[in-house]
């Protein structure tokens, strides 16, 4: 178990000129749960990689517990990883899968079969030791990589998108298995996905990625509620947030839709008529019959079910956004409903630099 | 047990199976036949007659054909056994890091796509200079050039199918890189490195042109000697034959033996999962 500390890490692979993650700086406390969440090539696996060892750092460093561990090989950091493909070895059955890194730290035998078997229980993998990797469906073989990942009490615990090749009912059972794990056992660990719903339900603090920066790093409520810019507000929340150009009104006020909407963000120091872009999500606003102050008229195209609630898809000024009502409103596709967003659930972008105005 | 039903389907495919698959027996069939044949025998048209092993005897005593045979074993088994200690090695470093974009590997398949005769003459006048015409090693130095590139070629493909996942997991659980390729790499690549050691044994084993160009009498391979039956006023049928079914034999036994795994490995890359 380890505090994880990289301080401008660096990574430009041979022969690229762009750099895939552009010096680094975070903190994983000890014992924290964290997700690495970005679009594919974010840099997030390249990142993970050289916590591991597998990847050169080009420059900066990474520290457990104060200690700069670059030069360290990935068996003298003592972390375990637990890989998307699981990895396994197939010429071996899955007892000596799971006792393979123990074998290698010279662990004497009975405690081998010791450490093996208890953790082949918690995973439900006792009836299958005698059997080979091949033999077995993808939920079990990553139950097996999991296995053999924390049969070794490692001081980070890595996983790179490991339900990505799962079905939705394996998913949820090897999530509650690592979150599990996770409480009991309480080793720092790095989750990486391109799935913010994982990210979300397993993370003490995501860190969203992309183009090889962290763009926010912060706990679920923080990045739903107050996104540093344009790329996490879009990236986080489902269905994604709306967004509409607007420009500065005067302070708290911007227009938007040939409207003006109140805001609790002060825009004092912006001058008026500076163009913003206006964040709302589809959960946070109100959809009428009757016009009020401040809403906008809009066209309903699409209305589908969604759960417990019904998402509208509307048309405003020939562009989409979506809603969310509650399943008892009538509207039919070609109705005409009105769109009221509340000044707290309005969020505000200065449209040249995509950063958050707070 | 159902009784099949009659149909003409059937005795078509039936027909066109035994035909086809005796077109590819049959020689084979002659040679086993020949070999326990007398003289007398051979030349008679009858189709009964007495096995002996006189030709046997012939080769081994009068002929001395354990001499061309042990020449091809050590050739053989000599040249394989280079072939795969520097192909291992390359195949698996043309898969894990390839700084040419596999240029290099192209370039090096690409001596085995010109016809082994162009290079016949340069390689002649070459081994004539060193001193290697008919000499054992002259002959495996050549099938080494040969083989190398195609079983380097050949292994790549099951060393690319093999997961760098894999290697990961290993070198995270604490194995140095030497360790990984033998405990885990060399395992999953063993059907691959098989069918290529099978391959290039057999192909060594058959191969008639450089070494009957390259050797005479010292080192002169069992192809070679097996040519040499076709006399100028007669042809030895019996001895022939008979050296023909010790020569075919380890073919014959690979054939057999390693079916399954020969489909097996050459399928190897389109059944992972």
């Amino acid at each position: 178990m380890s505090k994880l500390e990289a301080r401008n890490v660096v990574k430009i692979y041979e022969g690229s000129n762009d750099a895939a993650v552009k010096g680094s700086n975070f903190l994983v406390n000890d014992g924290e749960f964290i997700a690495i969440l970005g679009p594919s090539g974010c840099g997030k696996s390249s990142t993970l990689r050289m916590i591991a060892g597998l990847e050169e750092i080009t420059s900066g460093e990474i520290l457990f517990d104060d200690k700069v561990i670059n030069g360290l090989t990935p068996a003298q950091r003592n972390i375990a990883l637990a890989f998307e493909s699981y990895a396994l070895y197939s010429p071996m059955n899955i007892f000596e899968n799971i006792a393979f890194p123990l074998k290698a730290a010279g662990v004497p035998k009975p405690e081998v079969k010791r450490r093996v078997n208890e953790v082949a229980e918690m995973f439900d993998l006792t009836a299958l030791l005698k059997k080979k990797p091949g033999e077995l469906s993808g939920g079990q073989q990553q139950r097996i990589s999991l296995a053999r990942a924390l049969v070794r009490r490692p001081n980070v615990f890595l996983l790179d998108e490991p339900l990505s090749h799962m079905d939705q009912r394996n998913r949820a059972d090897i999530r509650t298995r690592i979150k599990y794990m996770h409480e009991r056992d309480k080793i720092t660990t790095i989750y990486v996905t391109h799935d913010q719903e994982e990210a979300v339900s397993l993370a003490d603090r995501v860190m969203v990625m992309s183009m090889g920066e962290i763009q926010q790093f912060g706990t679920v409520t923080e990045l739903w509620n107050k996104p540093s810019n344009i790329f996490v507000a879009g990236f986080i929340g489902e269905p994604a947030i709306n967004f509409a150009q607007g420009k500065v009104e005067s302070d708290h006020c911007v227009s938007v839709f040939d409207t003006q909407w109140n805001c609790d963000i002060s825009l004092a120091s912006y001058p008026k008529s500076h163009e913003v872009t206006v964040g709302f999500r589809p959960n946070k606003t109100r959809i009428t019959n009757q016009k009020t102050v401040g809403s906008v008229e809009a066209k309903v195209s699409v209305v589908e079910f969604a759960g417990t609630a019904r998402q509208l898809t509307l048309t405003i000024a020939g562009e989409d956004y979506r809603a969310m009502v509650a399943p008892d409103l009538v509207v039919k596709p070609g109705d005409t409903v009105y769109l009221h967003v509340d000044p707290q659930n309005v969020l505000l972008f200065d449209t040249k630099t995509t950063n958050a105005i707070y | 047990m159902k009784k099949k039903k009659f149909s003409w389907k059937r005795v078509v495919f039936w027909i066109v199976l035994i035909s086809v698959v005796s077109l590819f027996v049959f020689p084979i069939f002659w040679v086993y036949v020949t070999a326990f044949k007398t003289n007398a025998a051979i030349r008679s048209t009858s189709l009964a007659f007495t096995p002996t092993i006189e030709n046997f005897v012939f080769l081994f005593t009068t002929r001395n054909a354990q001499v061309p045979l042990l020449n091809t074993i050590i050739i053989s088994v000599v040249s394989t056994l280079l072939v795969m200690l520097i192909s291992i090695p390359a195949a698996y470093s043309f898969a894990r890091y390839s700084p040419s974009g596999n240029t290099l590997l192209f370039t090096t398949i690409s001596t085995r796509m010109f016809p082994g005769v162009i290079a016949a003459i340069p390689f002649f006048l070459l081994f004539r200079d060193l001193n290697l015409l008919d000499t054992h090693i002259g002959i495996i130095l050549m099938y080494v050039y040969f083989n190398m590139s195609f079983a380097t070629f050949l292994m790549y493909g099951f060393f690319v199918d093999i997961p760098e996942q894999v290697e990961y997991a290993a070198m995270v659980d604490g194995y140095s890189r030497l360790d990984i390729i033998r405990k885990i790499v060399f395992p999953l690549a063993k059907p691959g490195i098989a069918i290529t050691t099978i391959f290039t044994l057999i192909w060594s084993w058959n191969e008639f042109f450089f070494a009957f160009l390259f050797t005479g009498k010292v080192a002169k391979a069992v192809s070679v000697e097996l040519s040499l039956f076709w006399g100028a006023t007669q042809i030895q049928w019996g001895a022939m034959a008979a050296l023909m079914c010790i020569a075919m034999l380890p073919t014959l036994a690979v054939a057999i033996f390693l079916q399954k795994y020969i489909v097996r490995g050459l399928s190897f890359g389109a059944v992972k999962g």
